[in-house]
């Protein structure tokens, strides 16, 4: 079943290079299509991004004209957050849900195969957007400009479509496999946290996606049938773009981080070998995310010209939402204390997930408050918390998963040497880059502008050289999963001695995972307990639990 | 629509059937597609003169609605039926629906067609934006609806559905009840309420 | 009464599905004939018909009556954020 080849690719079942270029529906193979793509476009959006920065050196820089920076962010923005992040987390809990639930695939394979697929036409109507130009409004796309664009707004709308169908029908089938599909004995609260995770961020997924296809909807007409939804001039109301918009995108950033939560519940307990602290209060905190993430939208639209007096209420929503992330930030913290830590690279990423995210979780209360925010609204203060989150903490937390689950799906060990190297180029790097993006938003400097005042150079420059290091920090990670895809320490099953279903199977997994269905009468966190321990003394044998 | 693996093999904490909760969690994602297009709607109209709705033909879109709910009774008779192991019946109930089915969206295109021709268009005030937005995405949904249910009344023909096997009719009903609910909602906000 | 599929929640009772149908076509009229009366408050009386219509379809058509009560979480929780998001946009 399990072919090891020694010194070369560890095959599974005979899967040949060419199954997974094509239509293919099993998870493990969408997963890894979901994963090899995404990871293109992270490349892509990180060019995107040190062609901005390299720009931003000198304050008056001919070399990118306003229209080409412009179109620049819109597409950074655009790819990271729909081709990259969103996909990427999709394609790891596509391969390793249904493993940790005990099944053979998810609850539609073929519709999970679909979902892959349109990411591909997507992508294409994306770049192509890029090419001809006029995607030049932001990710956010707000009307009169998005209305005032060419071409390429139009396209760019269309591209959001197919992705955001892609992620509906994928939320879908996680939620479906997840509430029917789990092993014999295993009960919701005896679920791998990860599936919990997914299982809040498909809900958002599902119950949020299709507003956003509304209103690009409705922007399509607006540009190409001249339906005056959001145009002033014609008595449109843009403000109603930037509502249904954020309706959606704020929840969306809870869809960018839930799967982070999972991947560190999961990630912290093995390396800290103690049990998770406080399981129920991070299943149910991530429900609660889930839902209240969908009442604070209007906290992106406080200087919009909305309703003075509605703003208090998504103030205070906006601050509340902190507290269920406080909560999970307390357990990993509670599981951590006292634990018998190893700094595997994977241990390093989560940790530095718990703080760098909680540095992007202050600025978002600081942003939360009014009063602050309407001084600091577009300006390099909300991009240095954005990307305290979303790359100090997803991005971090996604390096975590892979490094901790590519034994899984490769048989093989990534070099933990390189990952070292990985870990610390990165985590210097984006502080120097991100931290001093503070400081110039408090001090005005705004966001999305391809010049700017002299006074901010200074800053501007530590934040590129950062930068540079952050980008060249990634390449020892990509040269490490290539190369130990052949040279890498065989892994065996279970290299971590991790108690989750997953680590049952041999690595990588048979074709058909599980060839009879595992049972199950605990949740997979009993480090130091006496079941634990029997457990992991015993050889696992291949195929068997 | 059935090649799910094997909705019973484990034990969740409840039996249902995988295309059933699948159907009903793509529904839930249905209703937030509408209610994104009926806020369009009712903004729209609110920035629009009284009597912007005044060039609506009620009565027909009346009759209409009338021919929907009628579709919708009979799909669930053709569930019943096929439930009771009747296949001839299930077969004429399906043809039924979409036979009424085509009815009510000929009569939305005729209606469509009027209104153009009488200057009544999408890009020509808010109130037809918002109108043609949202009714032709219901439209779109009616049309895929009906595909679907052709789908349903070959397989019906062929024998592939029988009283031990007929999820697919419950799952296509459910899509179908929620195009009759969509349609019951709209009917009143646009063509009745002031 | 109605056949079991296997796997399914023991045989349910079938609602009277031409009785749900005659409530509908009636408050359908009703609906209609309201717009030519005077003095009738229309939104209130409208709006409480059709939400009416819309449960009977959802509670007997699609069963959600008898069927599982996640069906009726899953189906009735969307309403709960909707109603915020239109109250924003059209304060």
């Amino acid at each position: 079943m399990t072919e090891t080849v020694s010194g070369g690719l560890i095959r599974h079942g005979g899967r040949k290079v060419s199954d997974y270029l094509v239509f293919n529906t099993d998870h493990k193979v969408i997963g890894i299509q979901y994963l090899v793509v995404s990871f293109a476009f992270f490349i892509f959006g990180g060019l995107l991004a040190e062609a901005m920065r390299s720009h931003l050196l000198t304050p008056n820089n001919p070399i990118l004209g306003g229209e080409v920076y412009n179109e620049m962010f819109t597409i950074h923005g655009t790819v990271m957050i729909f081709l990259w992040i969103i996909p990427a987390f999709t394609g790891l809990a596509n391969y390793v849900v249904p493993l940790m639930l005990g099944a053979n695939d998810m609850a539609f394979p073929k519709l999970n195969a679909l979902s892959f697929w349109l990411l591909i036409p997507g992508a294409a109507l994306l770049l192509l957007s890029f090419f001809i130009g006029g995607a030049g409004s932001g990710w956010t796309a707000y009307a009169p400009l998005s209305l005032q664009t060419s071409n390429g707004q139009t396209l760019w709308a269309i591209s959001l479509q197919f992705i955001g169908f892609s992620t509906i029908f994928s939320g879908l089938n996680f939620l479906v496999t997840i509430f029917n599909m789990r092993a014999p004995g295993m009960t919701l609260t005896r679920m791998p946290l990860m599936a919990w995770a997914i299982a809040a961020t498909s809900i958002i997924q599902i119950l949020g996606t299709p507003v956003l296809s509304g209103a690009l909807f409705m922007l399509i007409l607006n540009r190409v049938l001249g339906t005056n939804f959001f145009a002033a001039s014609a008595g449109g109301d843009p403000l109603m773009w930037q509502n249904l918009f954020w309706f959606y995108s704020h929840p969306a950033v809870y869809i960018m981080v839930l799967p982070a939560f999972g991947i560190i519940s999961e990630v912290i307990p093995v390396f800290a070998r103690k049990p998770i602290f406080g399981y129920r209060l991070i299943a149910v905190s991530s429900m609660a995310i889930a839902i209240a993430g969908f009442l604070v939208w209007a906290h992106h639209m406080f200087t919009s010209g909305m309703d003075p007096l509605l703003r208090v209420p998504f103030m205070i929503t906006s601050m509340v939402i902190a507290i269920p992330t406080g909560v999970k930030i307390f357990s990993w913290l509670a599981t951590i204390w006292g634990g018998k830590l190893r700094f595997t690279t994977s241990n390093l990423f989560a940790l530095a997930f718990i703080s760098m995210f909680v540095i992007g979780g202050l600025s978002g209360i600081f942003l939360a408050s009014v009063p602050i925010d309407i001084h600091v609204q577009d300006t390099y203060f909300v991009v240095a918390h954005l990307h305290y989150v979303l790359f100090g903490g997803s991005v971090m937390a996604m390096f975590a998963g892979l490094y901790y689950w590519y034994p899984k799906i490769t048989g093989r060990l990534l070099d933990e040497g390189w990952g070292k190297v990985h870990f610390w180029m990165t985590f210097i790097g984006f502080n120097i880059t991100f931290l001093p993006m503070h400081v110039l938003g408090l001090e005005g400097m705004p966001r999305r502008v391809s010049s700017y005042a002299p006074e901010f150079q200074p800053l501007n420059i530590v934040a590129t050289l950062g930068s540079f290091l952050l980008a060249t920090g990634t390449l020892p990670f990509m040269v490490n999963s290539i190369v130990s895809l052949w040279r890498g320490k065989v892994a065996g099953a279970n290299p971590w001695r991790a108690l989750g279903l997953e680590w049952t199977l041999p690595s990588p997994p048979p074709i058909h995972n599980f060839p009879t269905p595992p049972t199950v009468d605990s949740d997979p966190y009993g480090y130091g307990e006496p079941k634990a321990r029997q457990r992991l003394a015993a050889p696992s044998a291949p195929g068997g639990n | 629509m059935s090649e799910a693996t094997p909705a019973v093999e484990h034990i969740g904490s409840e039996h249902v059937d995988n295309r059933k909760l699948g159907m009903w969690i793509f529904l839930a994602s249905e209703v937030m597609l509408f209610s994104s297009l009926i806020a369009g709607f009712i903004n729209m109209k609110a920035r629009s003169p009284a009597g912007a709705s005044d060039v609506l033909n009620v009565p027909l879109t009346a009759v209409n609605t009338f021919i929907l709910i009628m579709s919708s009774t009979t799909v669930v008779m053709a569930l019943a039926a096929i439930q009771d192991g009747d296949r001839k019946r299930l077969r004429n109930y399906l043809l039924a629906t979409l036979l009424l089915g085509g009815m009510f969206f000929s009569i939305q295109m005729y209606e469509y067609r009027h209104l153009l021709g009488e200057g009544f268009t999408p890009w020509g005030s808010l109130f037809g934006a918002g109108f043609y937005t949202v009714t032709g995405f219901h439209g779109l949904h009616v049309l895929i609806g009906l595909g679907l249910c052709l789908a349903l009344i070959v397989q019906a023909i062929q024998g592939k559905i029988t009283a031990g096997e007929h999820m697919r009719v419950e799952v296509f009903g459910l899509y179908w009840h929620f195009v009759d609910v969509v349609w019951i909602v709209l009917f009143t906000i646009i063509y009745l309420l002031p | 009464m109605s056949g079991a599929d296997p796997g399914k929640q023991p045989a349910r009772r079938r609602p009277n599905y031409l009785l749900v149908f005659l409530a509908l076509a009636a408050m359908t009229a009703i609906e209609v004939a309201i717009i030519y009366v005077p003095g009738v408050p229309r939104v209130p009386v409208l709006l409480t018909m059709s939400l009416a219509k819309a449960l009977l379809v959802i509670l007997f058509f699609m069963h959600l009556n008898s069927d599982s009560r996640w069906f009726g979480f899953i189906f009735f929780i969307p309403f709960l954020l909707v109603i915020p998001l239109l109250l924003v946009i059209r304060i």
